[in-house]
Protein backbone atom coordinates (compact mmCIF):
# COMPACT_ATOMS: atom_id res chain seq x y z
CA UNK A 1 0.00 0.00 0.00
CA UNK A 2 1.63 3.31 -0.97
CA UNK A 3 2.02 5.89 1.75
CA UNK A 4 -0.36 8.40 0.36
CA UNK A 5 -2.88 5.68 0.49
CA UNK A 6 -2.46 4.67 3.77
CA UNK A 7 -2.29 8.35 4.57
CA UNK A 8 -6.04 9.04 3.16
CA UNK A 9 -6.94 5.56 4.37
CA UNK A 10 -6.33 6.85 8.29
CA UNK A 11 -7.96 10.07 7.68
CA UNK A 12 -11.47 8.74 6.29
CA UNK A 13 -10.92 6.04 9.36
CA UNK A 14 -10.21 9.21 11.75
CA UNK A 15 -8.49 7.04 14.04
CA UNK A 16 -4.84 8.88 15.59
CA UNK A 17 -2.20 5.92 14.72
CA UNK A 18 0.97 6.14 16.68
CA UNK A 19 4.26 4.04 17.12
CA UNK A 20 6.50 3.59 19.79
CA UNK A 21 9.82 3.57 18.44
CA UNK A 22 12.81 1.55 19.81
CA UNK A 23 13.90 4.67 22.06
CA UNK A 24 10.46 4.33 23.95
CA UNK A 25 9.32 7.69 22.40
CA UNK A 26 5.84 8.13 20.53
CA UNK A 27 5.81 8.74 16.82
CA UNK A 28 2.22 10.03 14.87
CA UNK A 29 1.98 7.92 11.43
CA UNK A 30 -0.19 9.56 9.11
CA UNK A 31 -2.07 12.97 10.04
CA UNK A 32 -3.14 13.80 13.72
CA UNK A 33 -6.97 13.71 13.60
CA UNK A 34 -8.56 17.13 14.38
CA UNK A 35 -10.62 16.02 17.69
CA UNK A 36 -7.33 14.53 18.72
CA UNK A 37 -5.80 18.15 18.76
CA UNK A 38 -9.09 19.57 19.95
CA UNK A 39 -8.88 17.40 23.01
CA UNK A 40 -4.61 17.11 23.72
CA UNK A 41 -3.92 20.38 22.15
CA UNK A 42 -0.16 20.19 23.98
CA UNK A 43 0.38 16.50 23.36
CA UNK A 44 0.04 17.39 19.07
CA UNK A 45 1.72 19.85 19.13
CA UNK A 46 4.98 18.06 18.29
CA UNK A 47 3.87 15.04 16.62
CA UNK A 48 7.17 13.53 15.72
CA UNK A 49 7.95 13.48 19.34
CA UNK A 50 4.89 12.99 20.43
CA UNK A 51 4.28 13.11 24.50
CA UNK A 52 1.76 10.79 25.15
CA UNK A 53 2.04 11.72 29.30
CA UNK A 54 0.60 14.77 28.20
CA UNK A 55 -2.85 13.75 27.01
CA UNK A 56 -4.66 12.00 29.85
CA UNK A 57 -4.02 9.65 32.91
CA UNK A 58 -6.37 7.00 31.33
CA UNK A 59 -3.88 7.02 28.61
CA UNK A 60 -0.81 6.70 30.88
CA UNK A 61 -2.38 3.96 32.67
CA UNK A 62 -2.90 2.02 29.53
CA UNK A 63 0.38 2.09 28.53
CA UNK A 64 1.96 -0.35 31.14
CA UNK A 65 -0.40 -2.69 29.52
CA UNK A 66 0.24 -2.05 26.10
CA UNK A 67 3.98 -1.82 27.07
CA UNK A 68 4.21 -5.59 28.36
CA UNK A 69 1.31 -6.35 25.30
CA UNK A 70 4.15 -5.30 22.79
CA UNK A 71 7.10 -6.51 24.57
CA UNK A 72 5.31 -9.95 24.52
CA UNK A 73 4.45 -9.55 20.66
CA UNK A 74 1.15 -10.88 21.46
CA UNK A 75 -1.41 -11.74 18.39
CA UNK A 76 -4.80 -9.96 18.09
CA UNK A 77 -5.01 -6.63 19.99
CA UNK A 78 -5.05 -5.01 23.62
CA UNK A 79 -8.07 -2.89 24.25
CA UNK A 80 -8.08 -0.18 26.60
CA UNK A 81 -11.93 0.12 27.51
CA UNK A 82 -13.39 3.34 26.99
CA UNK A 83 -12.64 6.46 28.94
CA UNK A 84 -14.46 9.99 28.75
CA UNK A 85 -12.50 13.38 27.89
CA UNK A 86 -13.56 16.97 27.98
CA UNK A 87 -12.51 18.89 25.52
CA UNK A 88 -12.33 22.91 25.95
CA UNK A 89 -15.95 23.87 25.64
CA UNK A 90 -16.96 21.14 28.07
CA UNK A 91 -18.12 18.50 25.62
CA UNK A 92 -17.59 15.28 26.32
CA UNK A 93 -16.46 12.58 24.36
CA UNK A 94 -15.14 8.90 23.97
CA UNK A 95 -12.10 7.77 23.74
CA UNK A 96 -10.58 3.89 23.29
CA UNK A 97 -7.20 2.88 22.52
CA UNK A 98 -6.07 -0.16 21.69
CA UNK A 99 -2.12 -2.06 21.36
CA UNK A 100 -1.25 -4.21 18.22
CA UNK A 101 1.35 -5.58 16.91
CA UNK A 102 2.44 -4.87 13.38
CA UNK A 103 5.60 -7.28 12.68
CA UNK A 104 7.48 -6.15 15.00
CA UNK A 105 6.31 -2.76 14.72
CA UNK A 106 4.54 -1.47 18.10
CA UNK A 107 1.38 0.29 17.47
CA UNK A 108 -0.91 2.25 19.60
CA UNK A 109 -4.39 3.23 17.82
CA UNK A 110 -6.49 5.81 19.79
CA UNK A 111 -10.51 5.97 18.24
CA UNK A 112 -12.92 8.54 18.81
CA UNK A 113 -15.85 6.61 19.82
CA UNK A 114 -18.96 7.95 18.04
CA UNK A 115 -21.95 6.06 17.43
CA UNK A 116 -21.70 2.64 17.83
CA UNK A 117 -20.09 3.53 21.61
CA UNK A 118 -23.28 5.86 22.22
CA UNK A 119 -25.56 2.64 21.52
CA UNK A 120 -23.77 0.69 23.52
CA UNK A 121 -24.31 2.76 26.54
CA UNK A 122 -28.21 3.80 25.53
CA UNK A 123 -28.26 -0.30 25.83
CA UNK A 124 -26.55 -0.77 29.10
CA UNK A 125 -28.40 2.38 30.35
CA UNK A 126 -31.58 0.30 29.14
CA UNK A 127 -30.41 -2.67 30.96
CA UNK A 128 -29.64 -1.29 34.26
CA UNK A 129 -32.85 0.45 34.49
CA UNK A 130 -34.45 -2.51 33.67
CA UNK A 131 -32.59 -4.46 36.52
CA UNK A 132 -33.29 -2.03 38.82
CA UNK A 133 -37.12 -1.79 38.17
CA UNK A 134 -37.42 -5.60 38.03
CA UNK A 135 -35.42 -5.86 41.85
CA UNK A 136 -37.60 -3.71 42.68
CA UNK A 137 -40.74 -5.22 41.41
CA UNK A 138 -39.62 -8.19 42.95
CA UNK A 139 -39.26 -6.73 46.33
CA UNK A 140 -42.50 -4.74 45.96
CA UNK A 141 -44.72 -7.52 45.06
CA UNK A 142 -43.33 -9.60 48.10
CA UNK A 143 -44.25 -6.84 50.45
CA UNK A 144 -47.66 -6.35 48.70
CA UNK A 145 -47.99 -10.44 49.09
CA UNK A 146 -47.79 -10.01 52.82
CA UNK A 147 -49.37 -6.72 53.05
CA UNK A 148 -52.76 -8.24 51.62
CA UNK A 149 -52.50 -11.32 53.48
CA UNK A 150 -51.68 -8.98 56.82
CA UNK A 151 -54.67 -6.13 55.88
CA UNK A 152 -57.18 -8.91 55.37
CA UNK A 153 -56.71 -10.90 58.41
CA UNK A 154 -56.44 -7.65 60.57
CA UNK A 155 -59.80 -6.31 59.30
CA UNK A 156 -61.72 -9.52 59.66
CA UNK A 157 -60.12 -10.07 63.24
CA UNK A 158 -61.20 -6.47 64.58
CA UNK A 159 -64.67 -6.41 62.85
CA UNK A 160 -65.15 -9.92 64.82
CA UNK A 161 -64.24 -8.10 67.75
CA UNK A 162 -66.47 -6.02 67.42
CA UNK A 163 -69.37 -7.46 66.61
CA UNK A 164 -68.83 -10.02 69.76
CA UNK A 165 -69.05 -6.21 71.75
CA UNK A 166 -72.33 -5.89 70.50
CA UNK A 167 -73.94 -9.15 70.61
CA UNK A 168 -72.49 -8.72 74.37
CA UNK A 169 -73.92 -5.56 75.18
CA UNK A 170 -77.30 -6.39 73.71
CA UNK A 171 -77.51 -8.90 76.04
CA UNK A 172 -77.76 -6.18 78.77
CA UNK A 173 -80.56 -4.43 80.24
CA UNK A 174 -80.42 -1.49 77.99
CA UNK A 175 -83.05 2.07 78.19
CA UNK A 176 -84.70 2.36 75.43
CA UNK A 177 -81.95 4.77 73.97
CA UNK A 178 -79.61 2.47 74.73
CA UNK A 179 -81.11 0.04 72.54
CA UNK A 180 -81.44 2.47 69.68
CA UNK A 181 -78.05 3.54 70.15
CA UNK A 182 -76.94 -0.28 69.55
CA UNK A 183 -79.22 -0.56 66.66
CA UNK A 184 -77.54 2.31 65.34
CA UNK A 185 -74.03 0.57 66.25
CA UNK A 186 -75.00 -2.65 64.76
CA UNK A 187 -76.33 -1.43 61.52
CA UNK A 188 -72.91 0.78 61.01
CA UNK A 189 -71.40 -2.74 62.47
CA UNK A 190 -73.14 -4.24 58.89
CA UNK A 191 -72.48 -1.60 56.97
CA UNK A 192 -68.80 -1.91 58.12
CA UNK A 193 -69.14 -5.94 57.79
CA UNK A 194 -70.41 -5.55 53.79
CA UNK A 195 -67.11 -2.63 53.06
CA UNK A 196 -64.50 -5.06 54.49
CA UNK A 197 -65.84 -8.21 52.94
CA UNK A 198 -65.86 -6.36 49.53
CA UNK A 199 -62.47 -5.20 50.31
CA UNK A 200 -61.16 -8.81 51.03
CA UNK A 201 -62.99 -9.92 48.28
CA UNK A 202 -61.11 -7.54 45.95
CA UNK A 203 -57.75 -8.48 47.37
CA UNK A 204 -58.52 -12.13 47.15
CA UNK A 205 -59.07 -11.70 43.73
CA UNK A 206 -55.65 -10.23 43.63
CA UNK A 207 -54.04 -12.79 45.75
CA UNK A 208 -55.53 -15.24 43.19
CA UNK A 209 -53.83 -13.53 40.50
CA UNK A 210 -50.90 -13.35 42.64
CA UNK A 211 -50.82 -16.71 43.50
CA UNK A 212 -51.67 -18.47 40.20
CA UNK A 213 -48.57 -20.54 38.94
CA UNK A 214 -48.44 -22.25 35.68
CA UNK A 215 -45.17 -24.04 35.57
CA UNK A 216 -43.36 -23.76 32.08
CA UNK A 217 -41.12 -26.50 31.02
CA UNK A 218 -38.15 -24.47 29.50
CA UNK A 219 -38.28 -22.72 32.74
CA UNK A 220 -38.32 -24.98 35.38
CA UNK A 221 -35.85 -24.49 37.77
CA UNK A 222 -32.97 -26.44 38.31
CA UNK A 223 -32.87 -26.23 42.82
CA UNK A 224 -28.71 -27.19 42.50
CA UNK A 225 -27.73 -24.23 40.44
CA UNK A 226 -30.62 -21.61 41.85
CA UNK A 227 -28.90 -23.03 45.42
CA UNK A 228 -25.48 -22.34 44.24
CA UNK A 229 -25.71 -18.58 42.59
CA UNK A 230 -27.38 -17.65 45.97
CA UNK A 231 -24.71 -19.26 47.74
CA UNK A 232 -22.17 -17.11 45.40
CA UNK A 233 -24.26 -14.39 46.02
CA UNK A 234 -23.78 -14.15 49.74
CA UNK A 235 -20.40 -16.02 50.59
CA UNK A 236 -19.04 -11.86 50.60
CA UNK A 237 -21.41 -11.56 53.64
CA UNK A 238 -20.80 -14.87 55.14
CA UNK A 239 -17.45 -13.94 54.87
CA UNK A 240 -18.20 -10.31 56.97
CA UNK A 241 -20.39 -12.71 59.51
CA UNK A 242 -16.83 -15.35 59.86
CA UNK A 243 -19.51 -17.63 59.32
CA UNK A 244 -18.16 -20.62 56.59
CA UNK A 245 -20.78 -20.92 53.97
CA UNK A 246 -20.78 -23.96 52.35
CA UNK A 247 -23.10 -27.03 49.77
CA UNK A 248 -22.35 -29.82 51.46
CA UNK A 249 -19.42 -31.58 49.99
CA UNK A 250 -21.53 -34.67 49.71
CA UNK A 251 -24.20 -33.14 47.15
CA UNK A 252 -24.15 -34.84 43.77
CA UNK A 253 -23.42 -32.15 41.70
CA UNK A 254 -23.46 -34.56 38.31
CA UNK A 255 -27.46 -34.92 38.27
CA UNK A 256 -30.57 -32.81 37.61
CA UNK A 257 -31.79 -31.16 40.55
CA UNK A 258 -35.46 -29.65 38.57
CA UNK A 259 -37.78 -29.30 41.15
CA UNK A 260 -41.40 -27.32 40.58
CA UNK A 261 -40.91 -23.91 41.21
CA UNK A 262 -40.23 -20.28 39.85
CA UNK A 263 -36.65 -19.38 39.65
CA UNK A 264 -36.42 -15.85 40.86
CA UNK A 265 -38.93 -16.68 43.86
CA UNK A 266 -36.89 -19.78 44.39
CA UNK A 267 -33.77 -18.33 45.03
CA UNK A 268 -35.53 -15.46 47.10
CA UNK A 269 -36.61 -18.67 49.28
CA UNK A 270 -33.33 -19.83 49.70
CA UNK A 271 -31.44 -16.45 50.15
CA UNK A 272 -34.21 -15.87 52.93
CA UNK A 273 -33.34 -19.16 54.58
CA UNK A 274 -29.66 -18.56 54.24
CA UNK A 275 -29.49 -14.43 55.35
CA UNK A 276 -30.73 -16.00 58.77
CA UNK A 277 -28.81 -18.71 58.66
CA UNK A 278 -25.66 -16.05 58.48
CA UNK A 279 -27.60 -14.07 60.73
CA UNK A 280 -27.44 -15.64 63.91
CA UNK A 281 -24.55 -18.76 63.11
CA UNK A 282 -21.76 -17.67 65.27
CA UNK A 283 -18.59 -16.39 63.90
CA UNK A 284 -16.18 -19.65 62.34
CA UNK A 285 -19.04 -21.66 62.32
CA UNK A 286 -20.39 -23.48 59.60
CA UNK A 287 -23.57 -22.95 57.33
CA UNK A 288 -24.23 -25.62 55.46
CA UNK A 289 -26.50 -26.16 52.55
CA UNK A 290 -27.86 -29.47 51.67
CA UNK A 291 -30.11 -30.93 48.34
CA UNK A 292 -31.44 -34.71 48.88
CA UNK A 293 -34.02 -36.63 47.09
CA UNK A 294 -36.57 -39.02 48.65
CA UNK A 295 -37.89 -40.21 45.39
CA UNK A 296 -40.69 -37.74 45.36
CA UNK A 297 -39.67 -34.69 46.27
CA UNK A 298 -35.87 -32.62 46.43
CA UNK A 299 -35.37 -31.17 49.95
CA UNK A 300 -33.37 -28.21 50.37
CA UNK A 301 -32.24 -27.98 54.02
CA UNK A 302 -30.13 -25.13 55.50
CA UNK A 303 -28.50 -26.01 59.18
CA UNK A 304 -26.24 -23.58 61.51
CA UNK A 305 -24.92 -23.23 64.68
CA UNK A 306 -26.91 -20.61 66.38
CA UNK A 307 -28.70 -20.31 69.14
CA UNK A 308 -32.04 -22.16 67.53
CA UNK A 309 -35.33 -21.00 67.87
CA UNK A 310 -36.97 -20.54 71.27
CA UNK A 311 -39.34 -23.11 71.48
CA UNK A 312 -42.26 -20.85 72.22
CA UNK A 313 -41.58 -19.41 68.77
CA UNK A 314 -41.27 -22.69 66.84
CA UNK A 315 -45.09 -22.87 66.42
CA UNK A 316 -45.66 -19.49 64.90
CA UNK A 317 -42.19 -19.28 62.95
CA UNK A 318 -43.59 -19.03 59.17
CA UNK A 319 -46.75 -17.04 60.19
CA UNK A 320 -47.56 -13.37 59.36
CA UNK A 321 -46.94 -11.44 62.19
CA UNK A 322 -44.64 -14.19 63.75
CA UNK A 323 -43.47 -12.91 67.01
CA UNK A 324 -39.99 -13.24 67.27
CA UNK A 325 -37.62 -11.90 69.96
CA UNK A 326 -35.07 -10.02 67.89
CA UNK A 327 -37.56 -9.62 64.66
CA UNK A 328 -34.49 -11.71 62.72
CA UNK A 329 -37.10 -14.00 61.06
CA UNK A 330 -39.73 -11.28 60.77
CA UNK A 331 -41.88 -11.54 57.30
CA UNK A 332 -39.35 -13.85 55.71
CA UNK A 333 -40.14 -17.23 56.41
CA UNK A 334 -43.78 -16.26 56.03
CA UNK A 335 -42.84 -15.25 52.60
CA UNK A 336 -40.90 -18.80 51.77
CA UNK A 337 -44.09 -20.83 53.17
CA UNK A 338 -45.98 -19.18 50.85
CA UNK A 339 -44.31 -19.34 47.87
CA UNK A 340 -43.62 -23.19 48.87
CA UNK A 341 -46.83 -23.86 49.09
CA UNK A 342 -47.52 -22.05 46.23
CA UNK A 343 -45.82 -25.45 44.36
CA UNK A 344 -46.87 -27.92 46.34
CA UNK A 345 -44.23 -28.24 48.66
CA UNK A 346 -43.51 -27.65 52.32
CA UNK A 347 -41.29 -26.19 54.68
CA UNK A 348 -40.44 -26.72 58.07
CA UNK A 349 -38.23 -26.44 60.84
CA UNK A 350 -36.54 -28.68 63.48
CA UNK A 351 -33.77 -27.85 66.06
CA UNK A 352 -30.36 -29.69 65.48
CA UNK A 353 -29.36 -32.43 68.24
CA UNK A 354 -26.49 -30.34 69.63
CA UNK A 355 -26.88 -26.44 68.61
CA UNK A 356 -28.47 -24.35 65.66
CA UNK A 357 -31.37 -24.89 63.52
CA UNK A 358 -32.64 -26.76 60.38
CA UNK A 359 -34.89 -25.09 57.89
CA UNK A 360 -35.58 -27.58 55.25
CA UNK A 361 -37.90 -26.87 52.30
CA UNK A 362 -39.39 -29.57 50.78
CA UNK A 363 -40.00 -29.70 46.65
CA UNK A 364 -41.78 -31.92 44.59
CA UNK A 365 -39.21 -33.15 41.70
CA UNK A 366 -39.93 -31.54 38.29
CA UNK A 367 -40.75 -34.89 36.04
CA UNK A 368 -40.95 -34.03 32.55
CA UNK A 369 -44.63 -34.48 30.68
CA UNK B 1 1.45 19.43 45.46
CA UNK B 2 0.90 15.90 46.17
CA UNK B 3 -0.50 14.00 43.65
CA UNK B 4 -3.08 11.14 44.45
CA UNK B 5 -5.15 8.80 42.53
CA UNK B 6 -8.93 7.49 43.97
CA UNK B 7 -10.85 5.19 42.42
CA UNK B 8 -14.88 5.35 43.33
CA UNK B 9 -15.83 1.29 43.68
CA UNK B 10 -19.34 0.03 43.24
CA UNK B 11 -22.07 -1.67 42.17
CA UNK B 12 -23.77 -0.05 38.85
CA UNK B 13 -25.91 2.48 40.29
CA UNK B 14 -24.78 2.91 43.37
CA UNK B 15 -24.31 6.72 43.19
CA UNK B 16 -20.58 6.93 42.62
CA UNK B 17 -20.78 9.65 39.51
CA UNK B 18 -23.28 11.61 41.71
CA UNK B 19 -20.99 11.45 44.65
CA UNK B 20 -17.97 13.05 41.94
CA UNK B 21 -19.89 15.31 40.78
CA UNK B 22 -21.28 16.74 44.37
CA UNK B 23 -17.69 16.95 45.53
CA UNK B 24 -16.24 18.38 42.54
CA UNK B 25 -19.24 20.18 41.19
CA UNK B 26 -21.36 20.60 44.11
CA UNK B 27 -24.22 19.32 41.59
CA UNK B 28 -26.42 16.79 41.67
CA UNK B 29 -28.92 15.21 38.95
CA UNK B 30 -32.12 13.06 39.76
CA UNK B 31 -31.94 11.56 36.79
CA UNK B 32 -29.70 7.92 36.71
CA UNK B 33 -27.25 7.79 33.57
CA UNK B 34 -25.13 5.05 33.68
CA UNK B 35 -21.34 5.37 33.11
CA UNK B 36 -19.77 2.56 30.60
CA UNK B 37 -16.33 3.96 30.58
CA UNK B 38 -14.18 5.84 32.89
CA UNK B 39 -14.24 9.50 33.74
CA UNK B 40 -11.42 11.18 35.34
CA UNK B 41 -12.23 14.20 37.64
CA UNK B 42 -9.61 16.60 39.93
CA UNK B 43 -9.83 18.22 43.18
CA UNK B 44 -7.61 19.82 45.12
CA UNK B 45 -8.42 19.56 48.98
CA UNK B 46 -6.29 21.05 51.69
CA UNK B 47 -5.04 18.23 54.74
CA UNK B 48 -3.64 19.62 57.38
CA UNK B 49 -1.25 22.03 55.75
CA UNK B 50 -0.73 20.50 52.28
CA UNK B 51 -2.79 20.70 49.16
CA UNK B 52 -3.81 17.23 47.51
CA UNK B 53 -4.52 17.16 44.37
CA UNK B 54 -7.02 14.28 44.28
CA UNK B 55 -7.43 12.78 40.48
CA UNK B 56 -10.93 11.04 41.13
CA UNK B 57 -11.26 8.15 38.49
CA UNK B 58 -14.85 7.19 38.20
CA UNK B 59 -15.43 3.56 37.62
CA UNK B 60 -17.91 2.26 36.00
CA UNK B 61 -20.61 0.30 37.77
CA UNK B 62 -20.07 -3.55 38.20
CA UNK B 63 -22.73 -5.90 36.77
CA UNK B 64 -23.53 -8.92 34.77
CA UNK B 65 -22.53 -6.75 31.50
CA UNK B 66 -19.15 -5.19 32.77
CA UNK B 67 -16.33 -6.41 34.65
CA UNK B 68 -14.23 -3.59 36.17
CA UNK B 69 -10.46 -4.46 35.14
CA UNK B 70 -8.09 -4.27 37.88
CA UNK B 71 -5.62 -2.94 35.78
CA UNK B 72 -7.66 0.45 36.47
CA UNK B 73 -6.70 0.30 39.87
CA UNK B 74 -3.12 0.68 38.93
CA UNK B 75 -1.07 3.68 40.64
CA UNK B 76 -4.28 4.59 42.97
CA UNK B 77 -3.39 5.65 46.19
CA UNK B 78 -6.91 4.96 47.89
CA UNK B 79 -10.65 3.97 46.98
CA UNK B 80 -13.62 4.77 47.78
CA UNK B 81 -16.12 1.52 47.83
CA UNK B 82 -19.72 3.03 47.60
CA UNK B 83 -23.26 1.48 48.46
CA UNK B 84 -26.17 1.84 48.08
CA UNK B 85 -28.13 1.74 51.65
CA UNK B 86 -32.04 0.54 49.49
CA UNK B 87 -30.51 -1.72 47.64
CA UNK B 88 -28.70 -5.34 50.28
CA UNK B 89 -27.13 -6.21 47.08
CA UNK B 90 -25.05 -3.72 46.41
CA UNK B 91 -23.38 -4.20 50.11
CA UNK B 92 -22.19 -7.91 48.69
CA UNK B 93 -20.86 -6.79 45.66
CA UNK B 94 -18.79 -3.90 47.49
CA UNK B 95 -17.71 -6.94 49.59
CA UNK B 96 -16.67 -8.76 46.80
CA UNK B 97 -14.60 -5.65 44.85
CA UNK B 98 -13.20 -4.88 47.88
CA UNK B 99 -11.80 -8.45 48.27
CA UNK B 100 -10.77 -8.00 44.22
CA UNK B 101 -9.13 -4.89 44.82
CA UNK B 102 -6.54 -5.99 47.72
CA UNK B 103 -5.45 -8.99 45.63
CA UNK B 104 -5.17 -7.08 42.82
CA UNK B 105 -3.01 -3.90 44.17
CA UNK B 106 -2.82 -5.24 48.23
CA UNK B 107 -3.77 -2.98 51.32
CA UNK B 108 -4.62 0.58 50.12
CA UNK B 109 -6.41 3.17 52.15
CA UNK B 110 -10.39 3.25 51.79
CA UNK B 111 -13.75 4.35 52.61
CA UNK B 112 -17.36 3.41 52.66
CA UNK B 113 -19.57 5.70 51.47
CA UNK B 114 -23.07 4.23 52.41
CA UNK B 115 -24.99 6.40 49.77
CA UNK B 116 -28.66 7.52 49.38
CA UNK B 117 -28.98 7.82 53.58
CA UNK B 118 -32.04 10.69 52.00
CA UNK B 119 -34.03 7.74 51.59
CA UNK B 120 -32.98 6.01 54.85
CA UNK B 121 -36.35 4.81 55.46
CA UNK B 122 -35.89 2.46 52.52
CA UNK B 123 -32.34 1.06 53.71
CA UNK B 124 -32.09 -2.66 53.56
CA UNK B 125 -28.58 -2.54 54.98
CA UNK B 126 -29.51 -2.76 59.07
CA UNK B 127 -27.47 -1.52 61.31
CA UNK B 128 -25.95 -4.17 63.01
CA UNK B 129 -24.31 -5.01 59.42
CA UNK B 130 -23.04 -1.32 59.11
CA UNK B 131 -21.54 -1.81 62.71
CA UNK B 132 -19.69 -5.28 61.66
CA UNK B 133 -18.07 -3.15 59.14
CA UNK B 134 -16.95 -1.06 61.46
CA UNK B 135 -15.66 -3.85 63.49
CA UNK B 136 -13.45 -4.57 60.62
CA UNK B 137 -11.94 -1.47 61.08
CA UNK B 138 -13.34 -0.14 58.35
CA UNK B 139 -14.48 3.71 57.65
CA UNK B 140 -17.95 3.89 56.92
CA UNK B 141 -19.62 6.98 55.86
CA UNK B 142 -23.31 7.55 55.85
CA UNK B 143 -23.97 9.70 52.77
CA UNK B 144 -25.95 11.24 50.20
CA UNK B 145 -24.85 12.62 46.44
CA UNK B 146 -28.23 14.59 46.69
CA UNK B 147 -28.14 16.31 49.49
CA UNK B 148 -24.13 16.61 49.93
CA UNK B 149 -24.59 15.04 53.55
CA UNK B 150 -21.05 13.49 54.88
CA UNK B 151 -19.78 13.33 50.87
CA UNK B 152 -16.78 16.02 51.44
CA UNK B 153 -16.77 13.93 55.11
CA UNK B 154 -15.95 10.73 53.10
CA UNK B 155 -13.23 12.06 50.78
CA UNK B 156 -11.63 14.47 52.89
CA UNK B 157 -11.19 11.46 55.25
CA UNK B 158 -9.74 9.20 52.77
CA UNK B 159 -7.48 12.54 51.60
CA UNK B 160 -6.01 12.22 55.21
CA UNK B 161 -5.19 8.61 54.81
CA UNK B 162 -3.36 9.98 52.12
CA UNK B 163 -1.26 11.71 53.23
Amino acid sequence: MSEALLTDLLAALDVMVIERLPDSSFTVVGNIPAWFTWLYTDAAANPQQLRLDLTSPFLENFLVDAEAFWNESRPGQLKSGSWEEKGPSGKEDNLEAAALCLGDRKILLIELLGIAHEERRRLLQIAREKALLQSQLIKETQKKEILLHCIAHDLVGLLMGVRVSLSLLGSESLSPTGKDYLTMGQRQYNQQERLVNDIVQAFSAEMESLGTFKLEADKVPNLLSCTRQVINELTAMASLHKVNLQLDPATDCHREWKVVGERLRLQRVILNLIENALRVGPPFSVVNVSLHDDGVNVILTVEDEGAGVAAELVGTLFQKFAPTKSGQYGFGLYFCRIMVERWGGTIGYAPRPNRGSRFWVKLPKFISP
Amino acid sequence: MLQKKICMLGSFAVGKTSLVARFVRSIYSEKYHTTVGVKIDKKQVPVEDKLVNLILWDLYGEDEFQKVHMSYLRGASGYLLVIDGTRRETLDKALVLQQRTEEAVGKLPFVVVMNKVDLKDSWEIDDRTIEELVNKGWQVFHGSAKTGLGVEDAFTALARQLV
